[in-house]
């Protein structure tokens, strides 16, 4: 455990100056589910806290200097997917954290430094574990977050049940809308 | 973080507009049928001492444009140019054509007499002859002054996207593309802009009608030229000025209605078979369809039909083609046209009395869908499928002293329903657009959604200058999305939703005739509305609620 913690604290450390900068997305619903494909910047750094019963997390991050990707995961089920692409010079850094009953991650990176930590802590057989106030209902109804960053298109939708993330470059995703004229 | 809210895609966009425009006029003001009607009564003035009813009416008052259903009203000045073939002599003479053409002897070709010239009967001046033509015609418009105030802080409002999934291209190859259907609602805060401001405007209307009797029947032409324009707020709190149009362009927006008919034949822009007669007695529409489309359509009447039965009972049956792209609710992303192979088909009938009229209407409209190739890919097939809607809808009219008696004094009353149904061509139940006609997955397979609407309408005749309007509607609708696995291999689970829509809406109206072709008038109503969906990866989304007030005041000059 206390390796673990030193593991944090030193990666929080060398990435704090990217973090500083970072888009961060934080999804607290009963269900928490983020996609994110990003790629053709010169950098991108990014974290996610997802505080939930069921977490998942899909992301690519294919910047060409430099990919820094940061998951915060707690709840019953956790899992995350986690690819960094850079160029055969650039450098990656990935860090998941899951504290579930359930944890799954797969990380891969691709470039010429590639540091990632893993952190995971879970309590099979027991009472599933639910941070405070990750059941928390939404009161004022479903809310739609849309924004054009520069890591890409960012759409967050959370409602009574479930929040969806979604954070793409490249086409990868197509926005519509309609409703009432007034 | 900045709230930033991306509405519309470019193709959703000029869909939204296309649906507004559709119905030409914000949820809270309609009133489409203004000068159809004017010119309506001046037809059947022509009638002279067989209308009745006219002598017992103030010499300059006429009933107000407003009562009278729109679509009855073009058919009523049909039934007058009828009456005016066949009025005296000519009724005879018909008999014996008829008898003629049913000997088994050749016909013999009768010219049909012309109406007198100049046209000018009883002393109503307003058809005038051209020239040496024969044509009778008259011109007809009305010009109404509105202001009104739209009470919503907020709103339901939708949002679609395509998820990042890995679907296979061309070559067979997973590759990442925008394929799975999502589907958001949520409140809309940024309505109070729209709305913080009182808007006001003007609806004109300019119509000619014209119609002359051949050897082989009467061909008539009318042309109704509309300009509606109102100020308007947008998101950021910036006023403009809005015009009618359609498909961005004004001057299509501006031709109302413009056809020519021979006898039961009629080719141009016309009120679709599917429709009624109006939305409602008030100016504040109910949910259903009303709508000028081009189209061609041909109808047959039958009149005097069972005589022994029923007085005047005369019927009619209908078919039409109309165009397709006036009936289209798609976002370009969930639904996105592609171009259609066939014109919707519009089958009506209709029975009934000057007291009353049953209708019945069934419309098929193709969709032929090009959002999952769009984005998904070449290996996404482009789907088509059939929608179809269906109507059914009454109108009575009395007076009410043939019930309560001389006490009931010179009042009147008329009352319509209306009810519609559709899968998959929802903009033919008169409904906000609030839903899509279907949904393409991710592979092209098409969900068609469904809905239905309602409204019941009374106005009630006081005086010859005054009435009442109040109508209720309410609509709901249903779409969905089959659950679909992202592949992207993270453990996520299927992506899928359900979405239901209900709306309700009364409002009341109140119109004073000051004569001259003036009127005054003041229509209120409410609309509430309540969204709920369900997420296939984490239960239900929390309903939501949007309900406001609306009001407005107009003043109208008929000439």
């Amino acid at each position: 455990m206390r390796v673990a913690a030193f593991s944090i604290f030193f990666f929080f450390c060398s990435v704090s100056a990217e973090l500083a900068s970072a888009e961060t997305i934080i999804q607290d619903s009963p269900s928490n589910y983020a996609i994110v494909v990003t790629g053709g910047h010169k950098s991108s750094s990014l974290a996610i806290g997802q505080f939930g019963v069921s977490n998942g997390y899909f992301g690519v991050q294919a910047a060409n200097d430099s990919n820094v990707m940061v998951v915060n995961q707690q709840g019953y089920a956790s899992s995350s997917l986690v690819q960094q692409q850079s160029s055969s010079t650039g450098s990656n850094n990935a860090y998941v954290n899951q504290v579930s009953s359930y944890n799954y991650s797969t990380l891969t990176q691709s470039g010429e430094t590639n540091i990632a930590g893993v952190a995971q802590n879970s309590t099979v057989g027991h009472a599933p574990h639910l941070p405070s106030g990750s059941a928390a209902a939404i009161s004022n109804g479903p809310t739609l977050q849309t924004q054009e960053t520069p890591e890409g298109y960012l759409t967050l939708f959370t409602t009574d049940g479930v929040s969806l993330a979604t954070l793409t470059s490249g086409g990868l995703t197509a926005i519509g809308g309609f409703g009432r004229q007034h | 973080m900045k709230l930033e809210l991306k509405f519309y895609s470019g193709v959703a966009g000029l869909a939204i507009l296309i649906a507004g425009n559709a119905f030409a006029q914000p949820a809270s003001f309609d009133n489409s049928s203004a000068s159809v009607e004017e010119a309506t009564r001046a037809l059947k003035q022509l009638e002279g001492a067989s209308e009745t009813n006219q002598k017992s009416k103030p010499e300059k008052a006429a009933r107000p444009a407003s009562s009278d259903p729109a679509t009855a009203s073009v058919e009523e000045a049909e039934r007058a140019l009828k009456q005016l073939k066949d009025g005296g002599s000519d009724t005879n003479q018909k008999q014996k054509t008829n008898k003629l053409a049913n000997s088994g002897s050749s016909p013999a070709i009768v010219r049909k007499r012309l109406p007198p010239a100049p046209c000018n009967l009883s002393g109503n001046t307003n058809f005038f002859l051209i020239g040496n033509t024969g044509i009778c015609a008259a011109i007809h418009g009305s010009a109404t002054g509105f202001m009104g105030k739209d009470g919503a802080t907020s709103d339901v409002a939708f949002t679609s996207q395509r998820l990042p999934s890995m679907r296979r291209g061309l070559d067979g190859k997973l590759m990442l593309s925008a394929s799975t259907p999502m589907l958001y609602y949520y409140n809309n805060p940024l309505v109070a802009n729209q709305t913080a401001q009182p808007y006001a405007g003007m609806d004109s209307m300019l119509n000619f009608l014209a119609f002359r009797d051949t050897d082989y029947g009467t061909v008539s032409a009318f042309v109704n030229a509309r300009l509606y324009a109102r100020t308007a707020t947008d998101y950021s709190g910036t006023n403009r000025i809005t015009l009618n149009q359609i498909e961005g362009n004004y001057w299509r927006g501006a031709t109302d209605q413009a056809w020519v008919q021979f006898e039961g034949l009629r080719v141009g822009i016309q009120p679709s078979l599917f429709s009624f007669s109006r939305t409602g007695y008030t100016y504040m529409p109910g949910y259903q369809s009303y709508l000028n489309t081009p189209g061609v359509s041909y109808t047959k009447r039958f009149d005097n039909i069972f005589p022994s039965l029923v007085r005047n009972l005369g019927a009619s049956l209908s078919v039409a083609v109309e165009d397709p792209r006036m009936r289209r609710y798609q976002d370009g992303v969930l639904a996105r046209y592609n171009y259609t192979q066939y014109p919707d088909i519009v089958g009506q009938a209709r029975i009934g009395t000057p007291a009353f009229l049953i209708h019945v209407s069934g419309a098929m409209h193709q969709i032929r869908d090009v959002a999952a190739y769009t984005y998904t890919g070449p290996s996404a097939q482009r789907n088509s499928t059939w929608g179809w809607a269906a109507s059914v809808a009454g109108e009575y009219r009395w007076k009410w002293s043939n019930f309560f008696g001389k006490r009931a004094g010179e009042t009147y009353g008329k009352a319509m329903v209306a009810v519609a149904g559709s899968q998959g061509a929802l903009a033919y139940l008169g409904i906000p657009y609030m839903a899509l006609d279907y949904v393409s997955d991710s592979y092209g397979a098409l969900q068609r959604s469904s809905g239905q609407s309602l409204l019941a309408s009374y106005e009630h005749l006081w005086t010859p200058l005054f009435k009442t309007a109040v109508t209720g509607a309410v609509f709901q609708t249903f779409m969905q999305s089959a659950p679909e696995d992202l592949g992207l291999m993270a453990r996520l689970p299927a992506f899928g939703f359900s979405n239901q829509v209900r709306g309700q809406r009364v409002a009341g109206n109140a119109e004073y005739w000051m004569g001259d072709g003036w009127a005054l008038g003041v229509d209120v109503g409410y609309t509430w509305t309540t969204v709920n969906g369900q997420y296939s990866m984490g239960g239900r989304g929390k309903p939501i609620v949007a309900d406001f007030p609306n009001g407005m005041t107009y003043m109208r000059k008929a000439f």
